[in-house]
């Protein structure tokens, strides 16, 4: 039993077990939605960066706004750095829209498609995990910095400050504490990120890599 | 309007081309449709760059099987396993044909290959030449050869497989 023996039959069965389409059929399909998954990172990326700009215009009106000292850098570093964030998510979302159309070879067009999401995943990753450290330590050290203005001062009067009401052993422990509790936070953001992408993204760049490596085989 | 009435008319001519692939990869009616919509919208996006270098069935198909191939199910419907169930009956009244059985079981076993092999089989279905299935997938006209030889032999042995347990 061999395919070719079969060749017009397999033919006429795979053009069969359909209704033809009319014009009018068509046209309705055209304005339909496309739900490829390069069009699903197209929306994501367009949602984040319009999401950003809106958080970021607070961020920078903070800068300016604020009453602590330490507080105005804080969020005037970190506005920047979410603009820098921010113009990296328009560079993915150009390289996004450069492979739009699907009439490249076979070879080419899933070489596209794994390069995008592969690079997406990684500087995903990699921004949302630097963001963590940064605004944490950043945030501490200004703290630290700003202990001895008016307006920590303030803060300690009215009893917000913990470490003021302990002693010298009580508040070693609760800084170890702290700082473990934080390095647990970010090991696990790092894991659950790391595992969110690729429950979005993982298994469908696998299965691409698959066809890739049979297609080169 | 004039780009997309001439498409229309060129993508229903050529319709066929669309059901095909359809057919090869998606074994759920509803996985059909969807992918019959998005290999059109595709298809539409890409007609802007279309300028007529190749035949317009060879443009579609290198689109169609594109979009196949990297085509994305939000949610996994039932294993794509071809049931015979879905194809015609073939018992006649003088007992069951011997090669509509063969060619129940070759079918199922297209079914069952890979996503590049289906591409494959589809164009050596159109007698596409060898160089023209490697300008499509994007590989050498002799890798090609190694391919469709290597999925003969898986073809043969699974639709025996299959027939025997018939």
């Amino acid at each position: 039993m061999d395919l070719d023996q079969f060749k017009t039959e397999l033919k006429t069965k795979l053009a069969t077990d359909h209704i033809n389409r009319s014009d009018a059929d068509i046209e309705q399909l055209l304005k339909k939605k496309t739900g490829s998954f390069i069009d699903k990172i197209r929306k994501s990326l367009w949602f984040e960066i319009i999401f950003g700009f809106l958080v970021n215009f607070g961020f920078v009106y903070a800068a300016f706004d604020a009453g602590m000292h330490s507080m105005r850098i804080y969020f005037g570093v970190f506005s920047v750095l979410m603009y820098l964030f921010l113009f990296f998510l328009i560079y993915l979302l150009i390289r996004t829209n450069k492979i739009k159309s699907a009439d490249q070879t076979i070879k080419e067009n899933l070489n596209s498609y794994i390069l995008l999401i592969d690079e997406f995943i990684k500087r995903y990753l990699q921004l949302t995990m630097a963001l963590i450290p940064i605004t944490l330590i950043f945030a501490g050290y200004l703290g630290y910095s700003d202990g001895h203005s008016d307006a920590t001062i303030n803060a300690y009067k009215s009893g917000y400050n913990i470490g003021a009401k302990m002693n010298g052993t009580q508040f070693t422990i609760f800084i170890s504490g702290f700082i473990l509790f934080l390095s647990l936070g970010i090991y696990g953001m790092y894991h659950f990120t790391k595992w969110y992408l690729k429950k979005l993204y993982g298994n469908y760049l696998s299965e691409l890599k698959h066809c890739m490596i049979e297609l080169q085989n | 309007m004039m780009a997309q009435q001439e498409f229309v008319s060129l993508l229903k001519t050529h319709q066929n081309i669309v059901h095909k692939v359809c057919n090869l990869y998606m074994d759920q009616h509803k996985d059909r449709e969807d992918l019959f919509q998005e290999i059109t919208l595709q298809a539409w996006k890409a007609y802007q760059s279309f300028r007529g270098d190749a035949k317009f069935s060879t443009w579609l198909y290198r689109v169609a099987l594109n979009t196949a191939i990297t085509f994305y199910r939000k949610e996994k419907r039932s294993p794509s396993i071809y049931t015979t169930d879905e194809l015609p009956e073939m018992v006649s009244q003088d007992g069951p044909d011997p090669i509509e059985a063969q060619l129940k079981a070759m079918y199922t076993a297209i079914g069952e290959l890979s996503k590049i092999d289906k591409a494959i089989v589809m164009l050596y279905l159109e007698d596409y030449a060898y160089q023209e299935i490697g300008e499509m997938m994007g590989i050498t006209a002799n890798n090609v050869a190694v391919k469709m030889n290597r999925i003969k032999t898986k073809l043969k042995e699974q639709s025996q497989k299959y027939m025997e347990q018939a």
